[in-house]
């Protein structure tokens, strides 16, 4: 416990705060419709630019974005947890302490990279995702800042309605087949063609997005 | 196309997916399925029990090793455990201060409550009223979070009317995060989210969940104010010396 600083003192005494920032280079989605939350308040979130000086910290600081680049890479619990233990084992004996924060970061997403890279190896033999961008970029960007909602957003918004139907229920709202199925009104066998079918056609969406 | 369907399967599933030898097209749909996968609400976050286990198995392990490179020596917390302690170790940190009274309590469970079901309203004995905005940072149909001494939430302003509730998931304690369309509050460690208003919207766990507390607010003299415990909380006790019999 004692380890740990409240959120409220990262936030406060954090050397920067950084808001939910638009990527260099990236028109991203048309601006959001006013809505009612104002934007740069709702993202507080400390982002420390200067030194980790102890393992503590790094981890502390990291943990959280590293499992949420990996599970954005493996889309399951039980994989990003290992892949999350992997990298932090790798990382932590030999690192150099105090060192830059950015160093720290670029060297732990070099590990997400070669741990990400040996899992499609030895899982479905090739590489289906893979870690590239520049590390701050990926590795300071808040949790709720990630891209994976917008583009999958982006892909359904593409679908003919019941493809994109079936995929919110089944991915997003964690439906069973038959739970979705119901919600649909179509039977257990229809479901399962009708998600097949919605996600190829997802994946041909994303390829042409890219 | 079977074994691909039984890997997206798992995934949905939120199972560890089985290997198999995959060609591009299945590679085209996985990678499609864990995108969308990822997109599930609250499924970016790591379980607290995940790192807290991950951080003892470290504690051990870098302990072990002892030469701790600059002379960091980690706090000795999790005595050195066997490394292979594994995923099931719980360290429940975050419900520590649950029920514990809130001018005490640590500033990210200041609210926690048991978690039963039923309204609550925070009225502290001892507080202040705390300026946590400026009437012109709260337009209309605005939500801003605040901090006022131990206590974090979010101040709306909605038809006219305010309204300030925690910031604290009624589950462990963790930090709301603000989420647009519809604006709510959503818990980054197993996905509860909540009205602006504190009511429950939606969760998948197997225990009933306590809306969240409401907090005083009120506006004067251009500033938003709510009414929160100060800090330092003052101390109970009696000067000493008194009592006289």
């Amino acid at each position: 416990m004692e380890g740990r600083v409240p959120w409220s003192r990262r936030v406060q005494e954090g050397p920067v705060v950084r808001y939910g920032r638009p990527r260099p280079g990236r028109p991203g989605p048309p601006s959001p419709e006013p809505s009612a939350v104002p934007a740069p308040e709702t993202r507080l979130r400390a982002v420390s630019d200067a030194e980790f000086s102890d393992w503590e910290t790094v981890y502390r600081e990291n943990i959280g974005l590293v499992y949420q680049v990996l599970f954005a890479r493996v889309g399951n619990r039980p994989d990003a947890e290992d892949l999350t233990t992997e990298v932090f084992l790798a990382v932590l004996r030999p690192l150099r302490l105090p060192a830059p924060a950015a160093a720290v970061r670029s060297y732990l997403l070099a590990a997400c990279r070669t741990v990400l890279a040996r899992y499609w190896a030895r899982t479905l033999g090739l590489q289906v995702t893979t870690l590239s961008g520049d590390p701050e970029e990926i590795l300071t960007e808040a949790p709720r800042d990630s891209p994976a909602p917008q583009r999958a957003e982006r892909i359904l918004s593409a679908l003919p309605d019941r493809y994109r139907r079936i995929l919110q229920l089944r991915f997003l709202d964690a439906c069973t087949v038959s739970e979705a199925a119901d919600a649909m009104g179509i039977s257990v066998a229809n479901a399962k063609v009708l998600q097949h079918r919605a996600l190829r056609r997802a994946a041909e969406v994303a390829a042409e997005m890219e | 196309m079977r074994r691909i369907t039984r890997y997206v399967d798992d995934l949905v599933r939120s199972r560890r997916p089985r290997r198999f030898q995959a060609d591009d097209e299945d590679a085209a749909l996985a990678r499609t399925a864990i995108l969308l996968r990822a997109a599930r609400p609250g499924s970016g976050a790591p379980r607290d029990e995940f790192v807290a286990a991950l951080h003892r198995r470290l504690s051990g392990e870098l302990d072990a090793g002892s030469s701790s490179p600059a002379g960091t020596g980690p706090p000795a917390a999790g005595q050195s455990r066997p490394p292979s302690s594994g995923r099931r170790v719980f360290l429940r940190t975050a419900t520590v201060a649950g029920g514990a009274a809130v001018a005490g309590a640590g500033i990210d469970h200041a609210l926690t409550g048991p978690a039963a079901p039923g309204s609550s309203r925070l009225d502290p004995r001892h507080g202040t009223w705390q300026t946590v905005a400026t009437s012109a940072q709260l337009p209309d149909g605005a939500v801003r979070p605040f901090i006022a001494g131990p206590v974090i939430g979010f101040v709306e302003r909605s038809g006219g009317r305010l309204r300030a509730v925690s910031g604290v998931c009624t589950h462990q304690g963790c930090k709301l995060a603000l989420a647009a369309r519809p604006a709510r509050l959503v818990c980054p460690c197993h996905g509860a989210s909540f009205t602006l208003d504190g009511a429950v919207l939606s969760h998948r766990l197997s225990i009933p969940l306590a809306p969240l507390a409401h907090l005083e607010v009120r506006e004067a003299g251009g500033v938003i104010q709510v009414f929160a415990p100060a800090v330092p909380p003052a101390p109970p006790v009696p000067p000493a010396g008194s009592l006289p019999r």
